[in-house]
């Protein structure tokens, strides 16, 4: 085994962990950790294999998460759950605890190529004709995410939101809310008008939960694969398709709000095509008001647990300082009201 | 007490060496990134305190408006906190300032606030999707 290893240790107890699970002999010819949200550990695993070098990504819990993400146990069984439903995300395997940190359950997933970051796939023009696709493809995607329903898959979550998807979603946000330590009049006057002006509820499914562009690799043939599955959840389709509008991941393309890809009628046409279901534009402006109050309430928590000593990534104190950029948009889009 | 240098011109100063001197030496990516994020704060918040005394008069002053019956400290930082308090207990209770009209546009002042402060770039126009 090479001499350079990030986390030698691991590196090693990886190999053994994949010849056993392979039941063939492999080495790890590389392996370090990828930069990648706040939120879980991820490694890059280069494995020599008798059918040559592949790669893969391990997948752990991390040592501390946000509020609504689920483990990666759970997450393992969403990602099954949704490929089985035909949708492009990176294949999983050999779910596992202990292996990374006692305690921490963890799984492989193949390495997918692609360009996942925001501002590329919006905006490189070597990804223009990509961009022309995604909109049909997302759709699609999502239509698929869609298709698995809570009595198909009974134990897919540990929790349920109660009272459905609106009510649950409204009970959600009050609790954050709640625990905010300073006022913030601004949030609680978005969430009187969301309890004041809820849409017509839709059908209950999977949702991917965090469906924003640099959540999704492209290619030049377009999309590659949805990734991380962290936030998943039973909700409605309007939940993901008003989050992935959200302003604060358009990259500049503020007249695209689809993910800074298209206008919220294509989208919402694209995914009509793709799914038989027309999502109500009233539900998606409300969803994407609700996202906008979630995402602000979100940051201010993440920042106030920093301070507070119970966060260490110096990163949280900064997000919390643009949560008035979404509180802006929640009244924004509430005063436009569309 | 005269604070010299001035608050701003050391927190002015922080974000260089942060920036200038410290960040090229840091080899790991993620702990660069980091030090990034320090020196953006730095100098924020060096324009924060700036604006922020009359921000908050200001502030204090709607609010006071919108809820003349709250009574309200001469610190300014107690009053903000009484006031902003005391208006998000109207809002949960479900009682809210008669005014409607005022209160969107105080809450949007604010937050007008905060941005030119927190996020100078955000575009505050009400139709960014034209």
């Amino acid at each position: 085994m090479p001499a350079s290893f990030h986390d030698p240790a691991l590196a090693g107890r990886v190999e053994a962990f994949l010849k056993a699970a392979r039941g063939e002999d492999v080495q790890v010819l590389a392996m370090a950790p990828l930069a990648g949200g706040a939120c879980q550990d991820m490694h890059r695993v280069e494995l020599a294999t008798a059918q040559g070098p592949i790669k893969l990504v391990l997948r752990s819990d991390a040592r501390r998460s946000l509020p609504a993400s689920i483990g990666r146990r759970e997450e393992y069984a969403v990602v099954e759950a949704a490929r089985g439903a035909g949708v492009p995300t990176p294949a999983v395997h050999h779910l596992t605890e202990g292996l990374v940190r006692p305690g921490a359950w963890a799984y492989f997933m193949d390495w997918v190529d692609g360009e996942a970051i925001g501002r590329k796939v919006v905006k490189a023009p070597e990804l223009a004709a990509a961009r022309q696709r995604l909109p049909q493809q997302l759709t699609q995607a999502l239509a698929r995410v869609h298709t698995v329903r809570p009595v198909a898959h009974p134990a897919l979550f540990v929790r349920r939101l109660s009272g459905g998807p609106i009510q649950g979603g409204l009970a959600f946000v009050r609790g954050m809310l709640d625990t905010l330590r300073e006022p913030h009049p601004e949030l609680e006057y978005a969430f009187r008008w969301l309890a004041a002006n809820t849409p017509p509820p839709g059908g209950e499914c999977l949702l991917h939960g965090d469906f924003r562009t640099g959540n999704f690799l492209v290619t030049a043939e377009g999309l590659a694969a949805v990734l991380d599955w962290e936030f998943a959840r039973w909700g409605t389709p309007a939940e993901d398709i008003g989050w992935l509008c959200i302003r604060d991941w358009r990259f500049g393309q503020n007249a695209l709000p689809a993910g800074g890809l298209a206008t919220r009628e294509a989208f919402l046409d694209a995914y009509a095509l793709a799914s038989g279901t027309q999502v109500p534009m009233r539900a998606l402006h409300w969803w994407e008001v609700m996202g906008n109050v979630r995402w602000a309430a979100g940051s201010i928590h993440q920042g106030e647990r920093y301070l507070s000593g119970e966060e260490s990534d110096l990163e949280y104190v900064a997000i919390a300082r643009r949560a008035p950029e979404m509180a802006w948009e929640a009244l924004r889009l509430l005063e436009r009201g569309r | 007490m005269q604070e010299r240098p001035e608050p701003r011109a050391v927190l002015e100063a922080l974000a260089r060496f942060l920036l200038e001197e410290l960040m090229p030496a840091v080899t790991d990516k993620r702990l660069a990134f980091r030090v990034l994020i320090a020196a953006h704060l730095a100098s924020t918040l060096a324009a924060e305190l700036e604006v922020r005394p009359q921000h908050a008069e200001e502030e204090r002053l709607r609010l006071s408006a919108l809820l003349p019956d709250v009574p309200v400290s001469s610190d300014v930082r107690v009053a903000l906190r009484d006031l902003n308090a005391a208006l998000v207990d109207r809002l949960v209770q479900g009682n809210p300032p008669d005014d409607d009209v005022a209160l969107r546009a105080h809450l949007r002042l604010t937050l007008a606030d905060a941005l030119r402060v927190f996020s100078p770039r955000f575009d505050t126009s009400p139709d960014i999707e034209g």
